[in-house]
């Protein structure tokens, strides 16, 4: 059978086989032949060439999270709808040009003006949550189009809070 | 002994002390909520009272919702753990006014060890060293230069009335120090409506150490020896351990004098911690913190006192079960704090459900947890989920016992810094004992989570084994979905 993930904005195309207790991957860059144990809740052990991993992975709505040696992959799906938006996940999918609000919070302090340029991980904006203060930052070298919020404002998750232009 | 205890908080502490009165054979009420309904500590909850919407100052923080639920289930104590109104004076008064008993220090220690300055003086009086500086009582710019001169620079701005940060300026120069005082009272002002600033030396590259004090009503006060909490970030420790690799044994002495001598000064009474700053071989009292922390495990690990049921044991009226003369700490622990937030965007809290949690079990490891697989993490509280405490006969073992917990810590569904802590523990500056408070923006500045690399393949293989997983997980388990055996027994569908 064939998925997509999406990690980091890359389709991932992946073919898959199962027989019995062993997976077969085709990926574009080779086929990898696990044999498998279901230990349940999510965990699978598998093993290639010898060797033996502990994989953990678990779908929640449009993503999937794998948990591999420590190493945490989240993957999109891309044919499902897009409806988890919530908490930190926020800017790993979707457009990255709009800076919203990763959840409820308190605008504290807006750093920057429409018509600037800012740095990638230059902070635009201060929004109090969970009894701190979080630096929103820009995920690129963009210039600022649009600010949406004021300092003082209350504002919801998923607001759109400032709207950027990515600059080469 | 007490009866009946409200515990007035949430998360992992409340069930830490759930678990301290039920082995004592008190009963507990835990306190929720609305964002809470399903939250571990309501959950293990023999009695739980909903105390309001999710806010915390709807909930939480509301004083006269705590007491009416302590006295209509019938409590005569009310414990209040880490935070919310731990130290809240008016809080630990009304108890008391209600006719109930605080399972903690008195209105008045909390009071006069709340204002720095005011603390500041009682130090002095009880002859503990305090960080060079002072109050400019006349208010006037020009004795504000003398006494940083006095002092040396850089020199620090404070808010007497201060915390978290606020009405705090570093000033390194002459020529920026009158600006940075109208600022700070202005911060000051608007944020705590006390403009009363005051200078200290700015130290520049200290470590923070604390001294667990514990005393009773009986004036017996006793110290449980050092905490070293360097490792902090915006202002607050993620990884906290006793001994520290700072102290020999005659300071150590000396500053576990120098903490009883404050705790006595403040007719201080059940537990608390003295906090010191400690730079080039000497210490400075930086204030008491005047409830259990959320790094008293360490302390319990090496002295085998239970800080928790002391507190009640204490707040029924008993004398210290102990002298100062049977605490000997064996062997070392290291606490770490796993937080729901990112590390590589500036430790943004990530609030959301937990889709998958499995935490470690080990010899000599414990666990203070306040999550559950498939619980929520709310966006309304402080975002700490558990802690990790590893104990070993030296600082290596606990470290290298703390290092492989984490690795087998695994939570997934919202960010954590699991990962940030290994890479913490594993720096080679860290393995050598250097540490200072500025230790995480030295050292790990630009951290960002590894990337799954050669393993992708692997990584692969898991995300289609979960798309075709049946759900089980308590991540997309459809509520009351039929299901038989043969839906168990059904083949693979690839």
């Amino acid at each position: 059978m064939d998925y997509q993930f999406v990690l980091n904005g890359q389709v991932l195309a992946v073919k898959a086989e199962r027989i019995g207790d062993r997976l077969t991957l085709s990926l574009p860059t080779g086929t990898h032949v696990f044999d498998l144990v279901d230990l349940g809740n999510g965990e699978f052990l598998l093993r290639s060439d010898g060797k033996q991993y502990k994989v953990v992975a678990v779908k929640a709505s449009s993503k999937v999270i794998v948990l591999t040696d420590c190493i945490t992959t989240t993957f999109d799906l891309p044919s499902l709808k897009d409806g988890d938006h919530f908490g930190a996940d926020q800017g790993e999918h979707g457009d990255k040009s709009k800076v919203v609000a990763p959840m409820p919070g308190k605008v504290v302090k807006v750093l920057v003006e429409p018509g600037q340029t800012v740095e990638p991980k230059q902070k635009l904006l201060i929004v109090e949550a969970m009894k701190m203060e979080n630096p929103l930052v820009a995920p690129f070298k963009a210039e600022i189009v649009k600010v949406n919020c004021t300092a003082g404002e209350l504002v919801d998750s998923d607001k759109i809070l400032i709207e950027l232009r990515q600059l080469t | 002994m007490l009866k009946k205890i409200l515990i007035a908080n949430r998360g992992e502490i409340a069930l830490r002390i759930m678990r301290a009165a039920r082995e004592m054979n008190i009963p507990t009420v835990a306190v929720y909520s609305e964002a809470d309904l399903a939250a571990l500590h309501v959950l293990r909850a023999d009695e739980a009272i909903l105390i309001g919407p999710p806010p915390a100052t709807e909930s939480y923080l509301r004083i006269d919702k705590l007491i009416d639920a302590a006295k209509q289930t019938g409590c005569d104590a009310v414990h209040p753990g880490y935070g919310f109104l731990a130290e809240n004076a008016d809080f630990a008064q009304a108890v008391v006014d209600a006719g109930l008993i605080f399972i903690g220090p008195s209105a008045e220690a909390i009071r006069s060890l709340g204002n720095k300055l005011g603390a500041r003086e009682m130090m002095l009086e009880a002859k503990v060293p305090i960080v060079p500086g002072g109050e400019v009582k006349s208010g006037d710019l020009e004795d504000f230069i003398e006494l940083a001169r006095a002092i040396g620079y850089p020199v620090l701005v404070k808010a007497a009335s201060g915390g978290g940060g606020k009405g705090m300026r570093i000033v390194p120069a002459e020529d920026q120090l009158l600006e940075s005082v109208e600022a700070a009272r202005r911060e000051a002002q608007s944020a705590f409506s006390d403009p009363t600033v005051y200078l200290e030396k700015y130290l520049e590259r200290p470590r923070h150490i604390e001294f667990q004090v514990i005393a009773d009503d009986f004036g017996n006060t006793v110290h449980l020896y050092e905490r070293e909490c360097s490792i902090q970030r915006r202002h607050q420790k993620i990884i906290e351990e006793t001994p520290s690799t700072a102290l020999t044994p005659e300071l150590r002495q000396q500053m576990g004098q120098a903490a009883v001598a404050a705790a006595k000064a403040a007719h201080y009474t059940s537990a608390g911690t003295v906090e010191f700053l400690f730079f080039e071989g000497h210490y400075y009292f930086l204030e008491v913190n005047t409830r259990i922390q959320v790094e008293h495990p360490v302390t319990e690990m090496t002295t085998g006192i239970d800080l928790v049921k002391e507190q009640i044991r204490i707040a029924s009226g008993e004398k210290l079960s102990f002298t100062q003369d049977d605490i000997h700490p064996r062997g070392h622990a290291t606490e770490c704090r796993i937080y729901a937030e990112d590390p590589a965007i500036g430790f943004l809290p990530s609030a959301g459900k937990i889709h998958y949690l499995n935490e470690p079990s080990a010899a000599n490891l414990r666990i203070d947890s306040g999550i559950y697989s498939g619980c929520d993490v709310p966006i309304y509280y402080d975002p700490i989920l558990s802690k990790v405490i590893a104990y070993g006969r030296d600082r290596e073992e606990s470290t290298e016992r703390m290092i492989l917990a984490l690795k087998d810590y695994s939570i997934l569904g919202i960010k954590s810094n699991v990962r940030f802590l290994i890479d913490c523990l594993s720096h080679p500056e860290y393995r050598s004992g250097n540490l200072f408070t500025g230790f995480i923006d030295q050292h790990l500045p630009e951290w960002s989570e590894p990337e799954i690399g050669e393993n992708l393949p692997l990584a692969l293989a898991g995300a289609v084994l979960a798309m075709s997983a049946r759900q089980t997980t308590g991540a997309e388990v459809t509520a009351g979905a039929p299901s038989s055996l043969w839906e168990t027994l059904g083949k693979w569908e690839l």
